[in-house]
C-alpha cells in the first residue's frame, strides 16, 4: 500500500479511540498535520504523532495500522470512503456505523463490529469488512447494507437486530444469532443441527445467492472464496420480527 | 475558618430581608452573627453592589436512579458528543447535557448556584442504586422522594380496607427502608392498570385488578402523609399527563384532596384544554385560579424549553403515549419488580411546532398567573421539559417582560392566539426568585438549616453580579460558598465540596413489618433485610441528614 501507515509506539494496553481516524478524512493532510490531530486514549486526550510513528504518504491511497498491543475501539466507525488495513487485532465497534470503503482486518475484531455505536439506531450501512480471525459479541447488531465476513467464528448475538445486509462467519457463531433479525442473511461456515430461537426450518439446497456472494468477494482471500459448496441449510426468522432474515449453514 | 462577604445585598426572603446591605460571616459551614470588631477572618470577600442569595435548592429533577441510568444508556449518542474534562479541583469531569453523568450533575449545578437537588421519584426497588448515584454526585446535598401509590402491597391494603393505620405504618415503614424524604405518587393506580391492560385510567375510573381508584389511592396516601407529620405534602403526578383536555382530570384532583396539603408537580403537562381547531389550547387561567384560592396546594411548573432532551417517567401509561412522538426514534419502556414501571421517550421540543410552543407559553403562563411564590417552584421537571441548565434563561423570561415578549413573537404563529401569555405584565422580581427558589423549596421540605441566611444555617451562598440580562446573571454567579467552603469562582469550579443526603424517618407500629416481610417472602423473592438501605450505605458511610417529622401546619 502506498498510503499512510500508522504504528503504535504507546503502551501496550492503552486504549485507543480511531474513530477520528479516517482516509476520507487524513486525505490529502501531510504527516506533521496528522501528527497534530488530537486522539482521545486512555481516558484523555492525546494527538496522533503522540501514539503513533508516521510514515509519509497519502491517507488517500489507504491506511496501514499496525497495533503492536494497543487496544484500537472504533477503527473505521463512520468511514464512508477509502481502505483501512489494519495488521493485528482491534477492539470493540470496528466499521460500527460505516457508509461505505473498505476495512481489513488481518487478527481478531472485538464485540460490535458493523454494528451500532452507543445510542445509535444503525448499524453499518455499506461497504466491506473482512476479518482473517474471530470476532466478539453483537457482530452486525442493527446492521442495514454491506457485507461482513469473518474467516474465524463469530460471538453471541450475531447479526442482531440486523436490518439487511449479509455477515458470514466461517466457523460459525455463539448463541442467539438473529435475535431481532428482520431481513438480511447470517452465513455459517459450518452445519447447524437445530434451527435457532424463533428461526424455522427452510430446509437444505443449493442457493444461487451464494455463487454472487462468491463473486462478490473475489480478491479478498476470504473463506467464502475458497467454501467448496453451495449447498445449504436455510433457517428463517426472527420469527417475531416478521421472519423475513434468514440464517444459512454450509451443509 | 472565619470568613467575611462584606457589603453585599442580602436577598433573605425567610428572614424578611429583600435587598438589605449587610456584612454575612460564615464560620466552619455555618452562618455566624458578626463576631465583634474584634474578629479576624481567615479570609474577606468584598461584594459591595453584589446580590447575596442562600444557595438554591432544585425540587424536582431527575438526577438519579433507574430510569435516570436507563436514559443515559438510550441517549448513548449524547455522552459521545458532549464529554467534559474534569477539573484540577478534584471533579472527574464527564458527559451528557439531558441525561448527565453523576458528576457532571453536580458540576452544572453548583456553577449555577444551586446546593441541592432532589430526585423526585424513587422507587422502592431502585432505592439502593439511586443512593449510590446520589452519593456519587459532588457539590450538591441531595435527597429522593418514594414512588408509592402502584405497589401491589398497597393497593391491597386499600382494596382489602385494612384502614388508615395501616397504611400509615406502611408508608413510615418503606420511607425509613429506603431513606427518603418524601413521598410521591405517579399516576395513581395506573401504572398498576397498565400491567393490566388498561391504557387510560381516569381520577374515578376503577383499577382493573384491584378494584381501587385513583382518587382513593391519592386521598389515602394523602392523609397519610399528613398524619405521619411529613413536611413535604403528597407530592402528586396526576393521572393524564399530556394528553388534551387533562385540565379537568386536575381541577378534580385539586378536589380530591379535599383540604389535605398537597404539592402538584409539573403541572404544565396538566394544563391542557381542548378549545381551538386543533383541540389543544391553554387550561393555565383556570388552574392558576384554582391554585390561587387553595392554600394547601403547592405547585411546580415543569416548563418546557426548546432544544432536544428526553423524557424520562415512571408512568408508563403516559410514555406509551409519547412514544411515537420520539425524536430520535427510539424508546424503551419497563415494569420494575411490579412495584412501579419505567418509560424513556426522547423528545425534542420544537418553537416552530404549535403544540411544543404552546406547552412553552402554558408554563410562563402559569408562572406569572400564580400569585404566591411561596407555593410555585422553579423546575422544568429536568429532564423532561429541559435540562436543568436551562434554568437561567427561564429566570430571564420570568423576570424580563420584553425579552418574553420578544420570544413569544418567534414562537409558531397560532400558538399566542391561545394563550394570554402576551397580555401578561408581571415581571419576578429578585426577592420574588429569591423566594420561589431558596426559601420556599427549604420551607416545603422542612429544611430548616437550608435556603436562608440567618446564624445557624448551613453555609451555602452565592453572590450574583446585578447584571440587567438576568441570563447572564445566573448563569455565572461571581462566588458559590458550599458547607462554607469556596468552590466557584466567576462561573468555575475552584474546590471540591460534597453534599449530604436529607432523609426523614417517621415512627410506625413494628407490627407491619412483619406483614412487609411476609409480603418480601411470598411475592418478591428478596428477604426484607436486603431490602432495607443502612446509614454506612449513604454518602459513603457517611450517613444520612436526619430532619425531624414536624408538620407545618396550612393557614
Amino acid at each position: 500500500m502506498s498510503g499512510m501507515t500508522l504504528t503504535f509506539r504507546g503502551k501496550a494496553g492503552t486504549m485507543v479511540d480511531m474513530s477520528a481516524i479516517l482516509p476520507e478524512r487524513l486525505a490529502g493532510r501531510t504527516v506533521e498535520t496528522v501528527a497534530g490531530l488530537p486522539l482521545p486514549c486512555g481516558g484523555g486526550q492525546s494527538t496522533v504523532g503522540d501514539m503513533f510513528d508516521l510514515s509519509a504518504g497519502d491517507a488517500a491511497e489507504g491506511l496501514l495500522i499496525r497495533p503492536i498491543g494497543a487496544v484500537l475501539q472504533r477503527v473505521g466507525a463512520g468511514m464512508t470512503s477509502g481502505r483501512i488495513l489494519v495488521d493485528g487485532d482491534v477492539g470493540g465497534h470496528a466499521g460500527a456505523g460505516m457508509g461505505g470503503g473498505q476495512l481489513r482486518i488481518e487478527g481478531d475484531a472485538g464485540e460490535a463490529l458493523g454494528g451500532a455505536l452507543p445510542g445509535l439506531p444503525l448499524g453499518m450501512r455499506g461497504g466491506l469488512i473482512s476479518v482473517g480471525g474471530s470476532a466478539g459479541d453483537r457482530v452486525a447488531e442493527r446492521m442495514r447494507r454491506g457485507i461482513i465476513v469473518v474467516d474465524g467464528a463469530v460471538g453471541a448475538f450475531a447479526a442482531g437486530f440486523m436490518v439487511a445486509g449479509t455477515l458470514a462467519a466461517g466457523r460459525g457463531c455463539g448463541p442467539h444469532p438473529g435475535f431481532g433479525m428482520r431481513r438480511g442473511t447470517l452465513l455459517l461456515g459450518r452445519p447447524q443441527d437445530t434451527a435457532p430461537d424463533n428461526f424455522a426450518d427452510g430446509g437444505t439446497r443449493d442457493w444461487l445467492f451464494l455463487h454472487l456472494l462468491r463473486r462478490a468477494l473475489q480478491g479478498t482471500g476470504s473463506w467464502v472464496e475458497r467454501a467448496g459448496t453451495t449447498r445449504a441449510h436455510r433457517f428463517i426468522g426472527d420469527v417475531a420480527e416478521g421472519g423475513h432474515g434468514e440464517i444459512l449453514a454450509m451443509a | 475558618m472565619l470568613t467575611k462577604l462584606a457589603g453585599g445585598r442580602l436577598f433573605d426572603p425567610a428572614n424578611g430581608r429583600h435587598g438589605e446591605v449587610a456584612d454575612l460571616w460564615l464560620r466552619d459551614g455555618r452562618i455566624v452573627g458578626d463576631p465583634g470588631p474584634g474578629a479576624t477572618p481567615d479570609a474577606v470577600h468584598d461584594v459591595t453592589g453584589k446580590v447575596v442569595m442562600a444557595g438554591a435548592i432544585d425540587i424536582h429533577s431527575h438526577i438519579a436512579g433507574g430510569k435516570v441510568n436507563l436514559a443515559r444508556l438510550l441517549m448513548g449518542e449524547e455522552h459521545d458528543r458532549h464529554r467534559f474534562a474534569g477539573s484540577p479541583c478534584g471533579c472527574g469531569g464527564g458527559s451528557g447535557i439531558a441525561t448527565p453523568s453523576t458528576h457532571t450533575t453536580g458540576a452544572r449545578y453548583i456553577e449555577m448556584g444551586f446546593t441541592a437537588a432532589f430526585e423526585p421519584a424513587m422507587l422502592g426497588s431502585n432505592a439502593r442504586h439511586a443512593h449510590l448515584e446520589m452519593s456519587d454526585i459532588p457539590y450538591i446535598d441531595t435527597g429522593g422522594y418514594l414512588v408509592l401509590g402502584n405497589d401491589d402491597f398497597l393497593l391491597d391494603l386499600i382494596a382489602t380496607n385494612a384502614g388508615q393505620a395501616a397504611v400509615n405504618d406502611y408508608v413510615a415503614w418503606m420511607l425509613t427502608a429506603t431513606q427518603s424524604l418524601a413521598v410521591k405518587v405517579v399516576n395513581p393506580g395506573g401504572i398498576n392498570a397498565f400491567k393490566f391492560n388498561a391504557r387510560k385510567l381516569d381520577l374515578d375510573e376503577v383499577g382493573p385488578y384491584y378494584g381501587v381508584t385513583p382518587r382513593s389511592v391519592l386521598t389515602v396516601l394523602a392523609r397519610a402523609v399528613y398524619e405521619l407529620g411529613l413536611p413535604h405534602p403528597l407530592h402528586v403526578h396526576g393521572c393524564n399527563l399530556g394528553v388534551p383536555g387533562n385540565i379537568a382530570t386536575t381541577l378534580d384532583t385539586i378536589q380530591a384532596a379535599s383540604g389535605l396539603p398537597m404539592h402538584m408537580t409539573h403541572i404544565q403537562f396538566h394544563s391542557y384544554d381542548t378549545a381551538g381547531d386543533r383541540k389543544f389550547s391553554s387550561g393555565a387561567a383556570a388552574l392558576a385560579e384554582a391554585v390561587n384560592r387553595t392554600p394547601s396546594l403547592s405547585v411546580d411548573i415543569g416548563q418546557v424549553m426548546f432544544g432536544q432532551t428526553v423524557t424520562a417517567s415512571a408512568d408508563t401509561m403516559a410514555q406509551r403515549h409519547t412514544a411515537p412522538l420520539a425524536h430520535p426514534r427510539k424508546w424503551l419502556a419497563m415494569d420494575i419488580e411490579c412495584d412501579a414501571g419505567c418509560g424513556v421517550v426522547p423528545f425534542r421540543y420544537r418553537d416552530s411546532s404549535y403544540v411544543n410552543a404552546l406547552q412553552w407559553a402554558i408554563g410562563l403562563e402559569l408562572f406569572l398567573l400564580l400569585d404566591d411564590p411561596w407555593r410555585v417552584f422553579l423546575t422544568t421537571d429536568h429532564p423532561n421539559g429541559a435540562p436543568f441548565t436551562f434554568y437561567p434563561e427561564l429566570i430571564r423570561l420570568l423576570m424580563d417582560r420584553d425579552y418574553r415578549l420578544a420570544k413569544l413573537a418567534e414562537i409558531h404563529p397560532d400558538a399566542p392566539a391561545h394563550t394570554t401569555l402576551g397580555s401578561i405584565t408581571r415581571e419576578y422580581t429578585l426577592a420574588e426568585i429569591a423566594i420561589m427558589t431558596r426559601a420556599a423549596p427549604a420551607r416545603i421540605l422542612g429544611l430548616s438549616d437550608r435556603g436562608h441566611l440567618a446564624p445557624g444555617a448551613s453555609a451555602d451562598v452565592t453572590v450574583y453580579s446585578d447584571l440587567p440580562d438576568r441570563r447572564a446573571m445566573f448563569e455565572r454567579p461571581d462566588l458559590v460558598f458550599k458547607s462554607g467552603r469556596l468552590v466557584v469562582r466567576d462561573g468555575t469550579l475552584v474546590a471540591m465540596a460534597t453534599g449530604c443526603t436529607h432523609v426523614i424517618r417517621p415512627g410506625f407500629d413494628d407490627l407491619i413489618e412483619r406483614r412487609i416481610a411476609r409480603h418480601f417472602d411470598e411475592r418478591i423473592g428478596l428477604p426484607i433485610k436486603h431490602f432495607r438501605i443502612g446509614d454506612a450505605e449513604i454518602r459513603h458511610g457517611a450517613g444520612p441528614q436526619l430532619h425531624p417529622c414536624r408538620r407545618r401546619e396550612v393557614p
